[in-house]
């Protein structure tokens, strides 16, 4: 029987490779960061980590490498990235690479099912670890687990941790360097299945192996998979493996594998239920004594809560209800903060006005940069606050309840429940959303959310949404105050993109991606004080990154559109006037005259700077949308990253000297057309607001959709049909606005 | 006239030109390539540094594992 060492050879100097497995929703990301000392994200619900993320952990003497794969019920391979994760952990013949030790990671509440998946990496023949979490949760619940005795039964380490509360995490350091050490007594693969099984097995690999012989005698030979991808090929009909083998062997592989199926169904049955059968009864037989009191009923306050919560009419009314909760809270307490970034923006600008004489460096700092990147920076405060409701709300688990509601609505539509959480992701951003949608084995499936992802408003949209509201919407307040029409067009706009969605969706699954819809398994965790470490950390990862992408391509942005809005020109008598501007008293008639020649002069200016020409140029296009030049120079300016509207009309307004008093809020509100009529109305500012919600303005989105599709195909139709959409939705919008405001 | 200001701008115009060049050819390659490097390079649920293709970890040479028993020639069974 083969077997395994775990020693690293003379030659290699890397060091050992400990993968981390489990069941969806073990803790294994939050264990990951506990041992690694990295921040990588975790939530309370399954299917967070849709990729393998590496860190090193040090065991005192030896360091180590860790690998977080992602959830996982079976190690039954269904796509080629869980076909590879299989491979990894088996050491396969066709790739190189493994692992030297699996940690698996164990739910203390679910113990029975969990061990469906330590059953098949004993069979591997790998060191294994078995991380008894969340024992905290099982010993506050009255489970009291004997470890020893698990441990004795299973025959491999275990170590009971608690990873959120960080508890037994230097065991379990300890005992992976045990195992991890040379003269380690080597353990034998275990067999679960019938003997009959493994009888198949052996036969099956001994018709590879015939066929790899001739095969080395004419070309080159072909490596026979390992022992346990041959299981899985004789258990899964149509899986990865099977697939693999039949494109590399051809028909005789074929021919033998069902002719062994076969044989195997007539003396042991159906294949899954072989499986199902032997696992369940050796993890009933490995968990005999290990109970030593009994469980007490699960969570009353979880089932009570579902009863309402995952309700199909209550349910979905308790979900509109919390996210408008949501987007009011953003209005009521993120006020001061903007008001302590807009009055630091503002000092900023004065002091450069005080210390540095009218020109050309003076007018890009305070026109293109400080307009620019400061007037996205203050909406940082809203982005921080929405990312502190998602992260409530995804770690006390409710997420897992809403992608359980919407499942039923988007079946009707081609969706599958498995495509909200992808979609989930994409309000945040777009582009580690449509990376989350390899959760989803089925390809049309996949591809169709990957398509629909972008429609969800991400958190680049929200400053457009939230300074044109705050310039054009009222601020009228219902219920005492508890409803303020602000909020009820925030999440009109964030329903906008989840409205359009369904329907698209229902077209590709009719058309390019028709299909049947795979069905949907998600399981709901316990509900849980959200932890703080994890919500603060959620939010200073997103607020830093607002941050970093304000100060780095919106920064340049901003340099690049104010040079555009300053070039070519004769600024001289524009710094003359602000230079007698600021030699005059304050609110003297000779100021307020000073003040329109040098508005005037500037608007001259920028009219005829290349920014304006496109402008003009590009209008009649816009023009039936109900927008100036100026919005459309800033929608076209907007189309490789949305925020970039922001600052174009900062820079915009400010070289024009319009915002200089009145911010930029004030001077969207001032703004005129040539005839004294307001470029802004309701119907225009919803307009621009529809074709940013629908509107493909993200490259890196674009570019990611490439590289999860393999095919320029999918970025071109997804561009093209949402700028389409976006047009047409910001068209109706205007039309169907003027005749109500 | 070109004064210190006119100077310093036009230098800061073409370092941001520069920057904003070398940041899209470099995401164009990424989204090109396996390597993940593409999307929102500030997001930090997609830092190429945490976040690796699974595929990748095949790429990369393993602490020996196997003994000779486990490799697959036809003496090993």
């Amino acid at each position: 029987m083969a077997s395994v060492s775990n020693a690293p050879s003379r030659q290699d100097q890397s060091p050992p490779r400990v993968a981390l497995v489990g069941n969806p929703n073990t803790g294994k990301s939050t264990l990951f960061n506990a041992l690694a000392g990295m921040n990588v994200r975790t939530g309370n619900y399954p299917g967070v980590t849709i990729e393998k993320k590496q860190g090193t952990c040090d065991l005192g003497e030896q360091k180590i490498q860790l690998v977080d794969l992602p959830g996982t019920y079976s190690l039954a391979p269904r796509s080629p990235d869980e076909l590879v994760a299989v491979e990894v952990l088996t050491d396969n013949a066709v790739q190189q690479g493994g692992v030297n030790l699996i940690v698996c990671v164990v739910n203390a509440l679910l113990l029975k099912r969990n061990l469906f998946l330590v059953s098949q990496l004993l069979e591997l023949g790998k060191p294994v670890v078995v991380a008894l979490n969340m024992i905290d949760v099982a010993q506050a619940r009255g489970v009291q687990i004997d470890v020893a005795r698990l441990s004795e039964q299973l025959g491999v380490p275990v170590v009971a941790t608690s990873a959120a509360k960080r508890t037994g995490i230097d065991g379990l350091k300890t005992t992976i360097a045990e195992q991890l050490q040379p003269d380690r007594k080597e353990r034998e693969k275990s067999r679960i299945l019938p003997p009959a099984f493994y009888k198949a097995v052996a036969t099956f690999r001994e018709t590879l192996r015939e066929v790899s012989d001739s095969a080395a005698r004419s070309t080159a030979g072909h490596n026979i998979p390992d022992d346990y991808l041959l299981e899985r090929m004789l258990l899964d009909r149509g899986g990865e493996p099977e697939s693999r083998v039949i494109a590399q062997f051809g028909d005789p592989a074929q021919v033998a594998l069902a002719s062994l199926r076969e044989e195997l169904a007539a003396e042991l049955g159906d294949p899954i239920d072989i499986e199902c059968n032997a696992r369940y009864a050796w993890a009933r037989e490995k968990l005999e004594s290990v109970f030593t009191s009994e469980s007490r009923p699960l969570s009353h306050v979880t089932d009570r809560l579902d009863a309402v919560l995952t309700h199909r009419v209550a349910g979905l009314f308790c979900f509109a209800l919390t996210m408008f909760l949501i987007f009011q809270a953003i209005y009521t307490f993120a006020g001061w903060p903007m008001d302590l970034i807009d009055a630091a923006t503002s000092g900023i600008s004065d002091a450069v006005c005080l210390t540095m004489p009218p020109g050309m460096l003076r007018s890009l700092i305070t026109d293109g940069i400080i307009a620019g990147v400061g007037g996205v920076l203050i909406f940082l405060p809203q982005i921080a606050l929405l990312f502190l409701f998602l992260a409530i709300l995804e770690d006390c688990g409710y997420m897992a309840r809403a992608a359980f509601l919407v499942d039923r609505v988007m079946t009707t539509f081609g969706l599958s429940g498995k495509s909200f959480l992808p979609m989930m992701s994409s309000f945040a951003c777009a582009v580690p959303g449509v990376m989350a949608s390899r959760v989803i084995e089925n390809r049309r499936d996949r591809f169709a959310t990957i398509m629909v992802a972008p429609l969800m408003s991400c958190s680049a949209r929200l400053p457009v949404y939230l300074l044109l509201i705050a310039a054009f919407i009222p601020g009228t307040t219902y219920l005492g105050g508890w409803l303020s029409l602000p909020a009820i067009v925030l999440m009109s706009m964030y329903l906008v993109g989840v409205v359009v969605a369904i329907p698209v969706a229902w077209v590709l699954k009719k058309t390019l991606l028709r299909g049947e819809v795979a069905p949907f398994v998600l399981e709901l965790p316990e509900y849980k004080v959200p932890s703080p470490a994890v919500v603060l950390s959620r939010v200073w990862e997103a607020s830093k990154a607002f941050v970093i992408r304000a100060g780095t391509l919106i920064f340049a942005a901003s340099i690049l559109i104010w040079f555009a809005g300053y070039w070519p020109g004769d600024h001289r008598r524009q710094y003359q006037l602000q230079s007698q501007l600021e030699q005059v008293e304050e609110g003297s008639p000779a100021a307020d005259t000073l003040v329109v020649e040098v508005n005037r002069e500037s608007s001259r200016l920028l009219e005829e700077s290349m920014l304006g020409r496109t402008g003009h140029f590009i209008e009649p296009v816009v023009r039936p949308l109900g927008w100036d030049w100026k919005i459309g120079v800033g929608a076209l300016a907007s189309f490789p990253a949305r925020e970039v509207i922001i600052a174009t009309l900062g820079t915009i307004y400010s070289l024009g000297g319009d915002a200089e008093e009145k911010g930029l809020v004030g001077a969207l509100q001032a703004s005129t057309h040539d005839d004294g009529t307001p470029v802004y109305t309701i119907p225009v500012a919803l307009s621009v607001m529809v074709f940013f919600a629908l509107c493909a303005q993200c490259v890196s989105t674009l570019l990611v959709i490439r590289r999860e599709t393999n095919s320029w195909f999918w970025p071109v139709l997804s561009f093209s049909y949402m700028t389409i959409l976006a047009y047409l939705g910001a068209w109706l919008t205007y039309v169907v606005g003027n005749r109500f405001f | 006239m070109l004064d210190f200001q006119n100077i310093a701008a036009s230098f800061i115009v073409l370092a941001a030109a520069l920057w904003l060049i070398r940041r899209i050819v470099r995401v164009y390659r990424a989204a090109s390539s396996k390597v993940p490097t593409a999307g929102c390079g500030s997001c930090p649920q997609n830092r190429s540094s945490q976040i690796m293709q699974i595929s990748e970890l095949d790429a990369q040479p393993a602490p020996s594992t196997k003994t000779p028993s486990q490799t697959p020639t036809p003496e090993s069974d």
